[in-house]
């Protein structure tokens, strides 16, 4: 039974980390939330843990050997997604345009073909997403 | 605004059913005058970092946000929000 609980607890975490790149790669209308604070599968790696640890707590003497390789690769998994999430996705920081200044001009040529400057928006809002690409 | 081409804009327009225009910066001469070049990002090459810029009906810069990770971008409502409070509304 420990070893059962013990093995909640993993699938609890595996749901959670690849939860969280299912989600982000393939429910588009989930993303904003889920990609930004990964929260849901924080809760279920944080609930795979508590059943880990209370598998290796509770497993007979001279049984918790499995509860404990378990543990531990729960413990990985959680470190895994954490260096992920948090290490691997990091990227230096920058300032942008300064607030309060005048937008640097640009002339550019869209999708078509077409050439278009800043100055063509002149007299609305305009929103400017920079993007990574290389899609 | 990214570093692809034309051709490679065109294609992800057409496939993802995009209106809006994206503009091409392959020399990354735009992406270095807002201060957003990321060094050797891509397989060794210069991208622009992810990043928003809200410009009033002025010219002027009225807020921006730049991640300091790939993943965490501003949410559409976030921008929306942004528009109303420092660019008049949108429309």
């Amino acid at each position: 039974m420990r070893v059962a609980l013990a093995l909640a607890g993993l699938a609890l975490g595996l749901t959670g980390v690849i939860g969280y790149f299912a989600v982000v790669l393939g429910v588009p209308a989930l993303v904003p939330f889920v990609r930004n604070h990964a929260a849901p599968n924080w809760v279920l790696v944080a609930a795979g843990l508590v059943l880990s640890v209370a598998a290796a707590r509770r497993a007979a003497p001279g049984r918790k050997a499995v509860s404990r390789i378990l543990l531990g690769a729960n413990l990985g998994l959680a470190a895994l997604f954490a260096v992920l999430l948090y290490v691997f996705l990091a990227v230096p920081g920058a300032d942008g345009p300064a607030v309060g200044r005048p937008a640097p001009a640009f002339s550019l040529l869209d999708q078509a073909g077409k050439t278009v400057e800043l100055a063509d928006f002149r007299g609305s809002p305009v929103v400017l997403v920079f993007y990574r690409g290389h899609w | 605004m990214v570093v692809d081409p034309v051709a490679t804009n065109a294609e992800l327009a057409r496939t993802a059913g995009l209106e809006f225009p994206i503009l091409s910066d392959p020399d990354l001469h735009i992406i270095d005058a807002y201060g957003l070049r990321h060094v050797a990002a891509h397989d060794g090459e210069d991208i622009a970092l992810s990043a928003t810029v809200l410009i009033d009906a002025e010219g002027v810069v009225r807020w921006t946000s730049v991640t300091r990770n790939v993943r965490v971008r501003p949410t559409p409502d976030e921008v929306l929000a942004a528009i109303d409070a420092h660019a008049g509304g949108v429309g």
